[in-house]
């Protein structure tokens, strides 16, 4: 008797464990777009209102497990670039040569890791002058300000990172160069060419401070 | 899923036939289809009925009219939200946001019976335990989860239908209501209430 309650019980202890393959699986109810997320950290104690200029890297880095691969101006690359200066003329921001001491630098990296970890990135900012040496923006010897972290979302491919360097207050800033806004595209074709503009759009509408006065 | 749950129902039809032919027995196994609708704050994660949901019993006849045992029951709880950005400490996501949670309270219960024979036998059923808590959220593609065991506390009621010549398994059909303490990202509690239909037999 006792025996038969014991395999009755387990037996229907078991039955949840079998039917929990009928759970609607959220990964294959997903569309590619809604896959993605867009990521926008900011500094608060910028005032994005007094820059006036800035300038964009020629390149996308090429960044794969903390190493800098290539620079790259693919198609997708060069839509991105196009997009993020877009963006940055409707904001007020004027584009100028790197050469001419602009307030702002706007750095591009397409970042792959092939482990599965947390998305901070904190290795990435830890070789940050391999990546940008600060003398391409006329600050040879400078460092960079490790930024806040982005999330703590799981990483499952590769990103869109853009960076958006305080060069104007470098001096000031002990001699580095403090990231003032960080915007980052994860997940199911975020290096798409058709998504590149899409994406960078998405950076500006849900940053709405990221405005000069000009 | 509907012919999952077709199948399985003409499976215990033919079970339960099978027995009603033996003698009266005290341990009885009740099994059927459960959905479910979520209560209080845990709409505010889900507020979309589960129709992925079963519960099961098994119950040992202490009297005519007073039955204890376990029960167990599963509900798969999903809800998508559109794109939306959410702000947080400086800065915001944009993301597509999905909730999944599967809730499976083991119970001890006890069931009572308003009468002891007729054609439409009311019953009710309190039971105390614990829930097996399965949450996920997912932005974008990108999940949380966490797997727990959280105290559970449920009651049900409804009527049993005999068929058969002795009278010994049936149809089940009620309504039940789960109290399910959550505490894990903004989501604080699971309580749900549900319809469930399905069939009872003797075990031995």
């Amino acid at each position: 008797m006792k025996r038969t309650l014991l395999v009755w019980a387990v037996s229907i202890m078991t039955v949840p464990v079998i039917l929990s393959s009928c759970r609607k699986e959220p990964m294959k109810n997903l569309t590619s777009e809604e896959s993605r997320i867009y990521i926008t950290n900011f500094d608060s104690t910028a005032k994005f209102a007094n820059y006036k200029t800035y300038s964009i890297v020629d390149s996308v880095s090429l960044i794969n497990d903390n190493k800098l691969t290539a620079k790259s101006l693919s198609n997708y690359d060069a839509l991105v670039l196009t997009s993020l200066k877009a963006g940055m003329q409707k904001r007020g921001f004027n584009l100028v040569n790197r050469n001419a001491q602009p307030d702002l630098g706007l750095n591009v990296s397409r970042i792959t890791n092939t482990y599965t970890g947390v998305i901070s990135y904190p290795d990435y900012w830890g070789y940050y002058n391999s990546f940008y040496d600060p003398f391409y923006w006329g600050y040879p010897g400078f460092g960079y300000y490790s930024p806040y972290s982005f999330g703590v979302y799981q990483i499952s491919e590769g990103g869109l990172s853009i960076d958006l360097l305080d060069l104007k207050n470098a001096s000031v800033n002990g001699n580095r160069i403090k990231p003032v806004w960080t915007a980052l595209a994860r997940g199911t074709g975020v290096f798409n060419e058709a998504n590149a503009a899409t994406q960078a759009q998405a950076f500006f509408d849900q940053s709405p401070y990221l405005k000069s006065t000009n | 899923m509907k012919r999952i749950f077709v199948n399985t129902m003409l499976t215990l039809i033919v079970v339960a036939a099978g027995t009603t032919i033996q003698a009266q027995q005290r341990l009885q196994m009740k099994i059927g289809y459960q959905a479910a609708k979520p209560l209080g704050s845990f709409k505010d994660a889900i507020n979309t009925t589960s129709y992925r949901g079963f519960n099961g019993e098994i119950t040992y006849a202490v009297t005519e009219q007073l039955g204890v045992g376990l029960g167990v029951s599963y509900n798969d709880f999903y809800q998508k939200f559109p794109r939306q950005v959410y702000p947080v400490k400086d800065g915001a996501v944009s993301a597509v946001i999905t909730n999944s949670i599967q809730t499976t309270p083991i119970l001890v219960k006890a069931n009572y019976s308003l009468v002891r024979d007729g054609a439409i036998r009311p019953y009710f059923g309190l039971g105390a335990g614990v829930n097996l808590v399965s949450y996920s959220q997912y932005l974008g593609e990108f999940p949380d989860s966490k797997t727990s065991f959280k105290p559970a506390f449920g009651g049900d009621a409804g009527v049993n239908i005999p068929l058969g010549i002795t009278k010994t398994a049936g149809l089940n059909i009620g309504a039940n209501f789960n109290y399910l303490p959550f505490n894990y990202n903004g989501v604080k509690n699971l309580h749900n209430w549900g319809i469930h239909a399905g069939l009872y037999f003797p075990i031995r």
